[in-house]
């Protein structure tokens, strides 16, 4: 479903991503696993056309990707969850939600989305004329995410969402990541946290500097020792 | 000093405060995508102005006939403006983007100094020299039709912004210009069509308020001052600060000259401004 190969990306003239290849099929769950700087961001956002990438190719079923922006990647269905939420703080969450349906493609289908979005996460529909910004850190990253499911999304990829969450709230976005994976959206999902991530997904890739350093199936990562070694810099 | 003057200042003072609040809430719009202060706002204005003068001289048609398609001529102008010059501009950043918008000021100013001279000018209408009296107050019809036009176009912009997918994407950017990339919004399409509303506003405001000034080359620059004091006022880059900040400044301006006489009267919006900033210093509804 989604093909990255060769991908050089970076900011400026700092080379991030060294020919990073990756590959997404449809309906999984797949980790991305490495420390802060190994570059799961970058790759990300090169991913959902936020960031221009050097070299190599971007393909999602058989729209080519590549060199496009966030407005196409949108359209292709790809839709990226960012690392610190970025919900938008002086609007309500149904003003969030209503934005992140806005796009030609779903934006026909809005209401209904919207309604199945809220009974998702019920408590987005209480909060629902309630400003971004007074709300939780838990309750913006289900804000986020559900704002990122309005777009009907194919691939929805995540940055980081448990992130200074509380550890219950941490529990609960997992719960709902899962459910919406066995309701059939596939899922990239980049993450510090080794054990949760690989707890949930069925295959991983490892990052460090820029390049894929390991790939397989996450109950073998997970006692891979050279994924710890990516973590801890030895064995 | 009898109730009656008092009051005429006042029902005055929010007549012009709507003027002021429209120019600074186009002006609030342009900054909001981009966060470019456009220096050159009020010359925009001033530019409707004089071309309304050019219609009424060439074609002796009233400006307020004319102000629909002045509307269209500059969202056009503001469109391509936006797309041309200032666009590529910003990439380099905001301050070259108000250096760019400063430079505006001087072409426009010396383009009308140019084509029309240095004379002071005034543009009759069908309701020029004409007023309302409804005792005890004498209302002139120009500036009550320029100030009903400015209020309905400010209230009518203020509801887009704030209930219409468009003002929901103009908002998005301006308040996380990343994350509504993510959301798929074009921005540059977004902001060009924001930009030329914010212009085209002025080009609607500027016939149907022109038998209410003098006009004359450097007018836009006084305009852009009042407009940025009510930006400030009411808090940069919130909407309805904006709109807040005009009726009080154009209140403020109208009494001050009232009780204190023109020079010292004309200080007391710069006075509301120290005041208002001392006490909230993000402006009356500034928040962050």
């Amino acid at each position: 479903m989604l093909e990255v190969s060769g991908l050089v990306a970076g900011y400026g003239r700092i080379t991030i991503l060294r020919e990073v290849e990756l590959r997404v099929d449809q309906g999984e769950l797949v980790a991305l696993l490495g420390v802060n700087g190994a570059g799961k961001t970058t790759l990300m956002k090169t991913i959902a056309g936020l960031l221009p990438s050097t070299a190599g190719r971007i393909s999602f079923g058989n729209v080519e990707l590549t060199g496009q922006g966030t407005e196409r990647t949108v359209e292709a269905g790809i839709v990226l969850v960012p690392e610190g939420r970025m919900v938008f703080p002086r609007m309500t969450v149904r003003e969030n939600l209503l934005l992140g349906g806005v796009h030609p493609r779903p934006r026909p289908r809005r209401d209904a989305t919207l309604r199945r979005v809220l009974d998702l996460f019920p408590l987005l529909a209480e909060r629902r004329d309630q400003k971004a910004a007074t709300m939780s850190g838990g309750e913006q990253q289900m804000l986020a995410i559900a704002r990122g499911l309005m777009a009907e999304p194919k691939l929805l990829i995540l940055d980081e969402p448990s992130l200074g969450l509380a550890p219950l709230m941490v529990q609960e976005t997992y719960a709902a990541l899962r459910r919406l994976n066995a309701e059939g959206l596939t899922i990239l999902l980049a993450e510090q946290n080794v054990k949760l991530s690989l707890a949930a997904s069925t295959r991983g890739y490892v990052m460090e500097n820029g390049r894929i350093v390991l790939t397989g199936v996450s109950s073998e990562l997970a006692h891979n020792p050279l994924t710890r070694k990516a973590y801890l810099g030895r064995l | 000093m009898p109730k009656e003057i008092l009051l005429q200042a006042a029902v005055q003072g929010l007549q012009m405060g709507a003027i002021y609040a429209l120019i600074a809430l186009s002006m609030t719009l342009v900054f909001s995508v981009g966060g470019l202060l456009n220096f050159a706002h009020g010359d925009f204005m001033a530019l409707a102005m004089y071309g309304a003068m050019v219609d009424y001289e060439a074609f002796k048609i009233d400006a307020y006939a004319i102000a629909p398609i002045m509307f269209a001529l500059f969202f056009l102008l503001g469109v391509l403006l936006f797309r041309r010059v200032v666009q590529p501009v910003l990439a380099a950043g905001v301050l070259a983007g108000a250096q760019l918008t400063l430079g505006l000021v001087f072409v426009q100013e010396n383009l009308i100094l140019v084509l029309f001279g240095g004379d002071y000018v005034n543009v009759p209408t069908v309701l020029s020299n004409r007023n309302l009296v409804v005792p005890p107050l004498v209302m002139p019809w120009p500036l009550l039709v320029g100030s009903a036009f400015a209020a309905v176009l400010a209230i009518a912009l203020y509801v887009v912004l704030m209930r219409t997918d468009f003002g929901r994407q103009i908002r998005a950017i301006a308040q996380n210009r990343d994350a509504a990339a993510l959301m798929g919004i074009r921005i540059g399409r977004i902001q060009a069509i924001a930009f030329g509303v914010g212009i085209g506003l002025l080009g609607f405001t500027g016939p149907v308020i022109v038998a209410q000034f003098t006009l004359m080359p450097t007018m836009g620059l006084d305009l852009t001052l009042i407009a940025l004091i009510v930006m400030v006022t009411g808090g940069l880059g919130n909407f309805l600060g904006s709109m807040i900040g005009g009726l009080i400044i154009g209140v403020a301006e109208s009494l001050g000259s009232l009780f204190y006489g023109g020079t010292v009267g004309a200080m007391i919006p710069y006075a509301i401004l120290v005041f208002v900033l001392l006490f909230r210093p993000h402006g009356l509804l500034g928040e962050h």
